[in-house]
């Protein structure tokens, strides 16, 4: 029987008053200190712009490839573009696109799932195997195909990675729906004749919704990796933008005198895809753990 | 199971034909014609403008003014009979090209999975029988770190360190061994730490099994209860795993390719991405994906050989 029936609405409302971050913190501290990393990543690709000295873009042909200095933290560039600013800068374009990306992912893959496992039948049929096609493709081999396809820009870059992401939330959210649907709850609630987007979005949403959450924190770090990837290929952001992989590629043809310019964006997508795996992981065996023990979060 | 085989193979030779028709759309879909961009990339050069005339006669040869729905069925019908038409760009069979870069992809691919395996398995096992001690943690520690890489940076900083720093190993190229270490080492560290996560999980899984409770009790040695009953019966998700990540070192092999002027299906994929040879990507793109799917359809019938229980109807 579903945790939702047995404690009903209000021990929900309980725990939400004594507050989750603070039972997050008292019973799994690292996590919490993860979350709260996290928090200071997206504060820092706020507040960049006011806290780098330097132009990201301003190029100075007689300050190629230096070593780090005080005006220029990390060095500079094959351009004499400051390294520092342009770090920053790679986080709030790798941020941005991730979050955008997974955020759309989440509610086209999760509603495609939930309404194709609620509906069944012929349906979920067609649309099990349309996803089932959608993951037959290597993710970096669709990126790669439909970014020659759209050509580079911001806009672009987020449609491409829902395109290749959004069919394994699908499933995973099928799965859950599918597993879930012929609980008693939901079938008394059918019953009682609630109309269907209830059911669906007070009952079966919220007790199916957990894994899909997991999977979304793990992949803000994939995607992050992608777009490193694809950048680092030289295809999907425009080169005025500073993003951290097609910096390293940039600095391939001078990593014996300015090894930082390869160094330190990867440093920077290795942070910020760790702290986004960790928390999902975290996430994860804290919901798994809490399944066993019948609370809900 | 022989009616299962059937109805698999059918299935999997639907979804190459459906991925060979998407991968035709959205080549042809690219903007620009592709007849004047290869010319440009094959006689005048991409800044200057490229000869109406030379463009034309380009077409007319490679069959590119014929209709779309023409092209593809020749491109299809050629492909059945082992003709996948012909590379403007290196002037060659693209049956021919393809033949010649397989190897390298499949000698990488192996490499690296034996790498994983090798690395990755005792890894997860290690970290399982110790779970929640020092060692443990620094294990999972170490894997999810990996996994945080991306695999072209790992490259890039092995190179750095090995062939830039310390001159051991070649920057790049195709040959003996020492040409091999460096790519299959940075395809390995990334899929042998999700390999050892996998396992640590799925044997601490078993490890709390009744019937592992149960051969304790019985009084078998640890050491037995781990081989002969633990470990086998922990290895589905884990076979699962190495397919999966078979699958994903074909794909990471076109970075990995490119950046070690490696001559597989990749670096082919992305010189003719830049020279917009139409026939090469299609048939490269379908070449890879058929291979990773006909990996996991094997991984799929492994199943029933791991786990006698799983019958597939």
């Amino acid at each position: 029987m579903s945790r939702a029936f047995v404690y009903g609405d209000s021990v929900r409302q309980d725990l939400r008053k004594e507050g989750v971050w603070s039972e997050l913190f008292t019973r799994e501290p690292l996590l919490f200190v993860v979350f709260c990393l996290i928090g200071l990543i997206f504060l820092l690709a706020l507040i960049g712009p006011f806290l780098v000295t330097q132009d990201p873009n301003a190029t100075a042909l007689g300050y190629k490839n230096r070593g780090p200095s005080l005006t220029h933290l990390f060095g500079t560039d094959y351009l004499g573009r400051d390294l520092f600013s342009r770090t920053i800068y790679g986080l709030r374009t790798s941020l941005f696109i991730a979050v955008s990306t997974i955020l759309l992912t989440f509610f086209v893959g999760t509603a495609v799932g939930c309404f194709s496992a609620y509906c069944g039948g012929r349906i979920d049929e067609v649309l099990a195997r349309i996803i089932d096609l959608f993951l037959a493709f290597p993710a970096i081999i669709l990126a790669l195909a439909l970014v020659t396809l759209l050509g580079p820009g911001l806009l672009n870059m987020i449609l491409i990675l829902v395109i290749v992401q959004w069919a394994s939330f699908a499933r995973l959210m099928r799965g859950q729906v599918l597993s879930e649907k012929f609980q008693e709850y939901i079938l008394s609630s059918k019953a009682a004749g609630l109309p269907g987007w209830w059911i669906i979005a007070r009952h079966l949403v919220p007790n199916t919704i957990m894994p899909v959450v997991v999977l979304a924190t793990i992949d803000i770090g994939h995607t992050i990796l992608t777009i490193s990837t694809l950048g680092f290929l030289g295809l999907g952001i425009p080169p005025t933008i500073p993003e951290w992989g097609s910096m390293i590629n940039a600095g391939l043809s001078y990593m014996r005198i300015a090894p930082l310019n390869v160094i330190v964006p990867g440093i920077a997508i290795t942070i910020v895809t760790l702290l986004f795996n960790v928390a999902g992981e975290g996430l994860r065996d804290l919901s798994n753990s809490e399944q066993d023990q019948g609370m809900v979060l | 199971m022989h009616r299962y085989i059937i109805k698999r193979v059918g299935y999997l030779v639907f979804t190459i034909f459906i991925v060979s028709v998407f991968t035709f759309i959205v080549v042809n879909a690219i903007p620009g014609e592709p007849a004047e961009i290869l010319t440009k990339h094959l006689f005048v050069g991409l800044e200057e403008a490229a000869p109406p005339e030379m463009v034309t006669e380009l077409s007319q040869r490679y069959d590119l003014d014929k209709s779309l729905l023409e092209q593809y069925f020749n491109w299809i019908r050629g492909a059945i009979g082992g003709d996948l038409g012909y590379s403007i760009l290196f002037n060659r069979p693209v049956t021919h090209l393809l033949k010649n870069a397989l190897p390298p992809t499949l000698i990488l691919a192996a490499a690296a999975a034996f790498l994983s395996v090798v690395i990755g398995l005792p890894l997860g096992i290690y970290s399982a029988l110790r779970k929640g001690r020092l060692s443990d943690w620094i294990v999972r520690m170490i894997t999810i770190f990996s996994i945080s890489m991306p695999v072209f940076w790992i490259a890039v900083i092995l190179i750095l360190v090995f062939s830039v720093g310390l001159g051991i190993t070649p920057v790049a190229g195709y040959g003996g061994c020492e040409y091999l270490i460096l790519p299959a080492l940075s395809l390995a560290i990334h899929s042998s730490a999700s390999l050892a996560r996998i396992m640590r999980t799925s044997l601490i899984d078993t490890m709390n099994k009744p019937f592992i409770t149960f051969a304790k009790a019985k009084g078998l040695p640890d050491k037995r209860i781990i081989i002969h009953h633990a470990l086998r019966n922990s290895l589905l998700p884990v076979i699962t795993m190495i397919g999966m990540t078979f699958g994903s070192l074909l794909a990471g092999a076109v970075v990995i390719e490119t950046i070690f002027s490696w001559p597989g299906l990749g670096n082919l994929l992305m010189k003719a991405i830049a020279a917009r040879d139409v026939v090469l990507i299609e048939s490269t793109i379908v070449v890879i994906i058929t291979l990773f799917l006909l990996v996991n359809f094997v991984v799929d019938l492994l199943y029933h050989v791991i786990d006698p229980r799983i019958t597939y109807e």
